[in-house]
């Protein structure tokens, strides 16, 4: 989850700088160059693109006095000699043969990047005849990209082929990371490819009859071609069996630029060191986006929220159980958040918190078993007395349970109030009270491990020197998890009486559903038990090697 | 049998393949291929806070080839990851000390290097980083300490080169001299990364330009762009010797190329000086235009370039209450040679004479040898309307580095001639 998340809480990080606008994700001095290369039996393409941070885009404008309107008149003339000039740099060899390029289309869009100031995406599509005569053997094809080398910026190239050509050997990758520099990766885990030259070995192959699907044709849907964010939907022509995972390339008559989507403050956390004071309102707004993180990052899979439902469904909770669940999960994920984060801070020499991680969700996972064991236990046992012995144990579900009327007034208050509660409906009262105790457990247990999100959120502020935000933004965090979890459980409450409404009490409700959740419960603390257990083998080799 | 055929030689071929089994890159350099390798083993174990460690090392030094700050973005992200995954990694934290530096938040740099110094006291580098963020706060005694610790603990480049910083500061450019060419000595032997002897180099040149000495600091100029082509510090170095040369073509030519790498302000702003020398106004105009836009992109860039920003103001006479707003700005997290002088210097453009002498005082105590120091002082006590001291500071910058700029020189010279 947290590659996502984190994208978007440096977001919130961006939000105390309204000043600031998004930046270009490769940094304002960046141009970015970007070639895709369809071999085909006759032609060669170049698709050839250069994305223009705020900076290079200033300087372009200011030298060649275009005006930055899509449809501004003067733009095609500028197209013209731009063209022209890029293709001066742009060097495509087969056999050693220099190639043409003809230009066939081009385009420019000027999107708004840093506080509304213009960029510019330029693309150009070109055109190479391939050498004559049949496309027997095999060729060599190399291509270079000369302009502005030094400059800093994404430099991709890919090469794909096309129908009736087999490439046996390239030393660029068949799909773009980009999405044709509209979506740049910005996680510090994809650096910026650096490619400027690419070599390719490719030959013909007989052609199968009527499966040409994408050759030389004109299509109507080509604005994509080959992007990360698409799978491949041409893929008809079966290569032969050395060439299993090439795929082909539609062709297309132009390119269509698109703004970058991921305005991503790459350096947002850099940036945010510049801010010097917070007004409310800025404070309020990232505490609100916090939460709604939260919120997001509760639907997703595991944090208990399946624990929380079978816990609820079997043990014929109240809305009120929900309420103090989801209210558990929250204080325990605030204060696990916290006490990791302090763990960091402080104590590390002595303790490494990722080493304490795969064992906090041990110890998680264990509680969750052990309870669901206890339940189990206690359900199965409970039944049957329940049968034999009546409502004998009218509210203590089982020994251990004993203490809860010792935990203090109010404590005693609800419980009694659960128990009324009960016996107003003749549920057979040994399978089906909730103890706070229980609850609890199972809150402490679901929210205790903090999500790494959250936990790096706390870290960026610490370091940042805004501690009190960063608890303040982990409290909200923690809120948003627990008003989802809240709402799932109160959503299982009501769909329970509801059901119940109809079925009445059958043997289903009152001894396999509770019998089945419990069961359910104890499987998946021992699947989070197995999963930390996972998680601390690498980790711990990770750690041996230090430095 | 066509079709054996053609798999005939594309097996052949595979077999063949190894020439082209490695990606053709252009331009790789060190950091890249660093980066890649750091990738590979995450992919590998995403838990690696070392390899994390070694990636932000990769960013910086990627940060440091291209002069984008953007990277010091992607080196800070991995560094936190690694610290969130290896906490009190003292290499992780003596790097994220030096990213805090480079975007001038000096405090917390100093902060965390003194952190990476009590992980691993034996980390010269991380006293390195400590002596830098002291200088630029004026802790001048402090930071001389740290960089001989760090000198102690290991001779090589990195750390003859920030003595020298630091000798030049103190008016002994003949000293930082020998010790600069000791750190490309250094550096060679160690086999320093070509951008880190580059800039030892192109640093050597600028100290044998701070005092005129228009040869070598060419010879050291080329001798950097040979390490490493296209680097943009020494193609504006020798852009500056051209012109002070009178070379003013040659000048023009070597500022768009370092233009072309990376267009810092500064680059734009001598260029468009010295369009100006040569009668372009529009030209001129056109690259004054472009100082601005960078500072006025983002925070980061009003950050990162607002001293360069308030000497442009003040230097041309543009907006001189932001020139004096920016420089006093500076002050307060800034607290170096260089910050006084610019402070006066805005103050005297705007007039406030007595204050701007206060600060040129105060810029000229650790006795810099640097002929815009003087000029600065020149025109200020000039304007306080003493005279003889004037004409000292005027004589003494000429004196120093006759081309020190292409425009303030003629000027010295003609109000030196002017008043006999």
């Amino acid at each position: 989850m947290s590659r996502k998340h984190l994208v978007v809480l440096s977001a919130v990080g961006l939000l105390l700088i309204p000043s600031l606008g998004w930046a270009h994700p490769m940094g304002n001095f960046s141009i970015s160059h970007y070639s895709a290369l369809r071999i085909g039996e006759e032609t060669i393409e170049l698709r050839h693109l250069l994305d223009l941070a705020e900076i290079p885009t200033f300087q372009e404008i200011q030298e060649t006095g275009i005006v930055p309107e899509v449809g501004h008149p003067g733009l095609d003339p500028y197209l013209a000699r731009k063209a022209e000039t890029l293709k001066e740099g742009l060097r495509l060899e087969v056999d050693g043969r220099r190639l043409e390029l003809r230009v066939t289309s081009r385009e420019v869009i000027f999107a708004p990047g840093a506080g509304g100031l213009p960029t510019m995406k330029l693309g150009f599509l070109y055109r190479a005849a391939r050498s004559e005569g049949a496309i027997d053997g095999v060729h060599q094809l190399r291509f270079r990209d000369d302009n502005l080398p030094e400059r800093t910026g994404w430099k991709e190239i890919i090469a794909v082929r096309r129908a009736g050509v087999v490439v046996a050997r390239t030393s660029v990758p068949e799909t773009d990371r980009s999405a044709e520099l509209s979506d740049y990766p910005t996680d510090p885990l994809s650096s910026p490819p650096q490619d400027l030259e690419a070599r390719v070995l490719f030959t013909g192959v007989p052609s199968p009859p009527g499966s040409m699907a994408g050759a030389g044709s004109t299509r109507a849907t080509l604005d994509e071609p080959r992007t990360k964010a698409r799978p491949e939907r041409l893929l008809q022509p079966s290569p032969p069996p050395s060439q299993v995972a090439s795929p082909l390339a539609p062709a297309a008559d132009s390119i269509k630029l698109q703004a970058n989507r991921q305005a991503t403050p790459r350096n947002g956390l850099t940036e945010m060191v510049t801010t010097r004071e917070m007004g409310p309102a800025i404070i309020l707004l990232a505490a609100v986006v916090a939460m709604g993180l939260g919120a997001l990052h509760a639907l997703e899979p595991g944090h208990g929220k399946t624990v929380v439902a079978a816990y609820l469904v079997g043990s014929r909770g109240t809305a009120w159980h929900a309420m103090v669940l989801g209210l558990t999960v929250t204080l325990s994920h605030t204060a696990g958040v916290y006490f990791l984060g302090g763990l960091t801070l402080y104590a590390s020499r002595y303790v490494v918190p990722e080493r304490l991680f795969p064992w906090l969700t041990g110890i998680s996972g264990l509680m969750i078993a052990g309870l669901g064991l206890v339940l189990f236990w206690q359900r199965y046992s409970g039944a049957r007395h329940a049968h034999s012995h009546g409502h004998e144990h009218a509210h203590v579900p089982g020994e251990s349970h004993g203490h809860v009327h010792d935990d203090g007034q109010g404590l005693a208050h609800r419980h009694s109030h659960f128990a009324r509660h009960t016996h107003h409906h003749h549920i057979h009262s040994t399978t089906s009270r909730v103890s706070l105790r229980d609850l609890i457990a199972l809150g402490v247990s679901g929210g205790i491990v903090p999500c790494p999100a959250a936990l790096v959120v706390l870290l960026s502020a610490f370091s940042m020197r805004r501690t009190g935000f960063g608890l303040l933004l982990i409290v909200a965090f923690s809120v948003g998890l627990a008003a989802v979890l809240i709402g799932i459980g109160l959503l299982v409450v009501f769909a329970r009486r509801l059901m119940g409404g109809f079925k009445g009490d059958g043997v289903f409700v009152t001894r396999w559903l509770p019998l089945t959740s419990a069961a359910v419960v104890t499987l998946l603390g021992l699947a989070i038990a197995l999963q930390a257990v996972g998680a601390g083998i690498p980790l711990a080799v990770a750690l041996s090697v230090r430095r | 049998m066509e079709m054996r055929g053609v798999i005939i030689v594309l097996a052949s071929l595979i077999g063949l393949g190894g020439v082209y089994a490695t990606p053709a890159r252009a331009e790789t350099t060190v950091a890249d291929r660093a980066i890649l390798a750091a990738e590979r083993s995450l992919q590998r174990n995403p838990y690696d806070g070392t390899a994390y460690y070694r990636l932000g090392d990769a960013y910086i030094q990627k940060a440091r080839e291209t002069g984008d700050a953007a990277y010091f973005g992607r080196a800070e992200g991995a560094l936190q990851k690694s610290l969130a995954l290896v906490p009190h990694h003292s290499g992780a934290t003596r790097h994220l000390a030096y990213v805090r530096y480079s975007v001038h938040d000096f405090a917390r740099a100093a902060t965390l290097a003194a952190k990476a110094i009590e992980l691993d006291p034996t980390d010269g580098h991380a006293y390195g980083i400590l002596g830098d963020a002291l200088l630029e706060v004026g802790e001048y005694e402090q930071a001389e300490a740290a960089y001989r610790r760090m000198l102690a603990r290991e001779s090589d480049l990195h750390a003859w080169g920030r003595l020298a910083g630091l000798k030049s500061v103190r008016g002994d450019p003949s000293s930082a001299i020998e010790m600069l060419t000791r750190a490309i000595e250094e550096g060679k032997a160690n086999r320093r990364p070509r951008e880190s002897i580059a800039w030892a180099q192109w640093q050597l040149g600028a100290e044998h330009f701070a005092i005129g000495d228009l040869k070598a600091a060419e010879a050291r100029y080329l001798e950097s762009l040979a390490t490493n082509p296209n680097y943009h510090r020494a193609l504006a170095g020798l852009a500056q010797v051209k012109a002070a040369h009178g070379h003013y073509a040659e000048a023009v030519d070597l500022y768009q190329r370092a233009i072309a790498v990376i267009p810092l302000p500064d680059y734009a702003a001598a260029l468009g000086d010295l369009h100006r020398m040569m009668g372009r106004p529009d030209a001129a105009a056109r690259q004054y235009d472009l100082v601005e836009y960078i500072g006025r992109l983002n925070a980061l860039n009003q950050v990162l370039y607002s001293r360069e920003q308030a000497y442009f103001d003040a230097d041309h006479d543009r907006q001189l209450d932001r020139a004096l707003e920016l420089a006093r700005k500076e002050l307060e997290v800034r607290r170096d040679v260089y910050a006084y002088d610019v402070l006066a210097w805005a103050l005297y453009k705007k007039g406030e004479l007595a204050e701007a002498r206060t600060a040129i005082d105060e810029a000229m105590k650790l006795g810099t040898r640097d002929a815009r120091l003087f000029f600065h002082a020149g025109m200020i006590y000039r304007g306080l309307g003493e005279m003889d001291a004037a004409k000292v500071y005027l004589r003494r910058a000429l004196a120093t580095n006759p081309h020190f700029h292409v425009l303030h020189a003629d000027l010295a010279q003609r109000l030196l001639s002017d008043e006999p």
